[in-house]
């Protein structure tokens, strides 16, 4: 009976929710159907299939592609649209998504789960299938450090779980080292991007197993690439479904000697095309009926940060802040860009989430890169716009490649048109970005996908 | 060209984030003084020379890099409590403070034996105190900015470093932080530190020269990047002088 109440109520808030603030409701059905029976989830009649996915970064893309690559196959599958992810929005889809008798109307249920809060919705229920995409450096303040995420994550993985994990990625790989459930692997060979020489500022640079340090053969960035222990068998084995011939600037890859075309010029997305593709091949899905979904023109996203300002392209892309490693994959978009660039960055806060604005991550930053013939200027912005400085002040590039803007209203559409050349790449944070969009509104720019 | 030669100790364990900021700061420092500086980055199977160097310099790490530095540090106590009480110049930051106490208690209750060259006891506690702070220390006028994001609180600190203003203190109580004996300067302060702080690093630098030569004329420079930053965040924040 209280299920039954629980499971109405939530539908029932969401709806008024939904009415109200004429938008999706994502955790207040959740909130209230958790009131009245705190055990709701775990009496919930679960599909075939119950599929999480989670790590520090990608989780969101290698869902929405996992949900497209199923739904194209006829599967039916309810899953976390828009992101939300923590104990109460995943009551709220699971809900939403329950009949009155109690069965999840679905074939598959697919979540994006937040790494660190993940344990306390899967303790009402298990996963089918899991996937890590991998664990760094990623909101401290929130998240602390790579091995406390890698501690919480270990808690949720149950042995009849299907691990499905990024094996270049050490501190996913020592999360499978007891597990006695299936377990499929997949990575990427060496491309453009892996780097040989050794790195001294890395994650997980000892062996879990014996506490030697790990030797690399090469980097695809940070501590992902190709590990071995020098004195036990701990190693980056061959994945199970490994991503060959990358070509990042032309957008394609092979999966296992198939062909596969990104969504993206980003590294990051070589690794979600190939996790989604493990999963969905692993769950039975034939290679070809999910390759005609991945390399479906039209289901690549529009690529609708990009402005026409003074005759020249405006990209706006989105700062990572606080996770150095998607940060650095902006800039290696930026550096293989062609033509001159002009590149503004800047924010007032490191986060959108949290008040605390400790700004450490900016020295784990490779911004030596935008050391390159190809940048015309550096564009600093916003409250922050000193330790900026300070951070470009050590590092080789030439300080008169250097802007610092003081007032963003007045200053920065004349610094632009006057002194820089070349297309502009900003990188900043979500404040700014709405606030460069009102600059560039003023000055009569439209979006160019318009 | 006088020259300080640095010891950057553990440097692939003790780099929780931002950490690789302090010892970058710590050469710029130095040779805007036209002083050489000379930076060895040493760790586990490395054999430590607790007399070579000036200044030997830790950083913050996780509560594993801590326990596995700890395992391999021991073997130094000696050398290390000698090199404290010559003078030796120590900057530790974050948890690598916790290694010079008396002992450990880790979260899962075990106690680890610390290097006991100071008197105060760490334990690791099961929440993490994370948040900016402001402190004040007797050694400038300035205040001195920083982060937090630790599990360990500190018991038994008899010298402390800094006065809490605001923030946390060693414990969640207390309102004092660090460890200051003779040069042997730590602080839970996390990440690039030197940077953040120009009036602390200075005196730092200057510390250190006059360890080396009593006689060395400090060059103080006031319209560097890092003062401005300093500044600005100070503005920003309400901190005031």
């Amino acid at each position: 009976m209280r299920m039954l109440l629980a499971i109405i109520m939530c539908k029932l808030a969401n709806t008024m929710s939904k009415l109200i603030r004429k938008k999706e409701g994502s955790v207040i059905g959740g909130a209230v159907a958790l009131k009245i029976y705190p055990k709701v989830l775990s009496k919930v009649k679960m599909p075939k299939y119950v599929i999480g996915i989670t790590g520090s970064s990608g989780k969101g893309s290698t869902t929405e592609l996992v949900a497209r690559i199923l739904k194209e196959n006829n599967y039916k599958v309810v899953y976390n649209k828009n992101g939300s992810n923590v104990l109460n929005a995943v009551t709220t889809l699971i809900l939403e998504n329950t009949k009155l008798n109690g069965k999840l109307n679905a074939d598959v249920l697919l979540m994006e789960l937040d790494e660190r809060h993940m344990e306390y919705s899967l303790k009402h229920f298990n996963l089918t299938h899991m996937i890590i995409t991998n664990i760094t450096r990623d909101q401290p303040p929130r998240n602390a450090h790579p091995e406390f995420i890698q501690k919480v994550i270990k808690k949720v993985i149950k042995d009849s779980c299907h691990l499905i994990i990024n094996i270049d990625d050490p501190l996913v790989k020592a999360l499978t080292l007891n597990h006695k459930g299936k377990l499929t692997t997949y990575g990427l060979d060496k491309n453009n991007y892996s780097k040989k020489y050794e790195l001294n500022n890395l994650d997980g640079a000892y062996c879990p197993v014996c506490k030697t340090k790990l030797k690399y053969s090469f980097y695809h960035y940070g501590h992902i690439g190709s590990y071995s222990c020098p004195k036990c068998d701990f190693k980056r084995t061959d994945p199970d479904y490994l991503a060959h011939n990358i070509n990042v600037v032309k957008g394609t890859i092979y999966i296992n000697k198939n062909k596969v075309s990104l969504p993206s010029n980003f590294l990051y997305s070589v690794y979600f095309v190939t996790a989604a593709y493990t999963l969905t091949n692993c769950m039975g899905l034939k290679s070809e009926n999910i390759l005609k979904i991945i390399n479906d023109e039209s289901f690549k996203p529009k690529r609708l940060n990009i402005y026409n300002f003074d005759g020249r392209m405006w990209q706006m892309l989105a700062s990572k802040n606080e996770n150095n490693l998607s940060y650095k994959q902006s800039l290696d978009f930026i550096i293989n860009e062609p033509g001159k660039k002009t590149v503004v960055l800047g924010f007032d806060n490191s986060s959108r989430r949290y008040s605390e604005n400790d700004i450490s991550w900016i020295w784990d930053i490779d911004f030596e890169e935008l050391n390159h013939k190809s940048i015309d200027k550096i564009v600093l912005i916003g409250r922050f716009k000193y330790d900026m400085l300070t951070r470009f002040e050590y590092t080789d590039i030439d300080k008169k490649k250097i802007i610092l803007i003081d007032n963003l209203e007045t200053d920065l559409i004349p610094t632009l048109k006057n002194k820089t050349k070349g297309s502009i790449y900003s990188c900043v944070c979500f404040d700014k970005e709405i606030e460069l969009k009102k600059l560039l509104q003023k000055e009569g720019e439209t979006n160019a996908q318009n | 060209m006088p020259k300080i030669k640095i010891a950057h100790l553990y440097y692939d364990l003790m780099n929780l984030y931002g950490e690789n900021g302090n010892i970058r700061a710590l050469k710029k420092f130095t040779e805007r003084q036209d002083i050489k500086c000379e930076i060895h980055f040493l760790t586990i199977k490395d054999k430590i020379d607790f007399d070579k160097y000036d200044v030997y310099y830790m950083g913050m790490g996780t509560e594993k890099s801590e326990f596995i530095v700890l395992e391999d540090i021991l073997q130094y106590k000696e050398k290390i409590e000698e090199a404290i009480k010559k003078g030796k110049h120590f900057l530790i930051t974050g948890n690598s403070l916790e290694l010079f106490g008396n002992y450990i208690i880790d979260n899962d209750s075990n106690k680890h034996e610390g290097l006991n060259i100071f008197p105060y006891y760490t334990i690791h506690e099961d929440f993490r105190i994370v948040g900016s702070v402001v402190y004040k220390s007797k050694l400038i006028k300035e205040k001195v900015i920083g982060f937090q994001n630790r599990c360990g609180t500190i018991y038994e600190n008899d010298k402390p470093l800094f006065k809490v203003i605001e923030g946390t203190g060693s414990t969640l109580e207390s309102k004092k932080e660090g460890y200051q004996y003779r040069n042997f300067y730590g602080t839970y302060l996390l990440g690039p530190l030197f940077i953040r702080n120009p009036y602390l690093t200075n005196y730092l630098i200057k510390n250190i020269m006059k360890n080396k030569n009593k006689k060395y004329k400090f060059k103080m420079y006031n319209r560097t990047t890092e003062i401005k930053a300093y500044n600005t965040y100070l503005e920003n924040f309400n901190i005031t002088e």
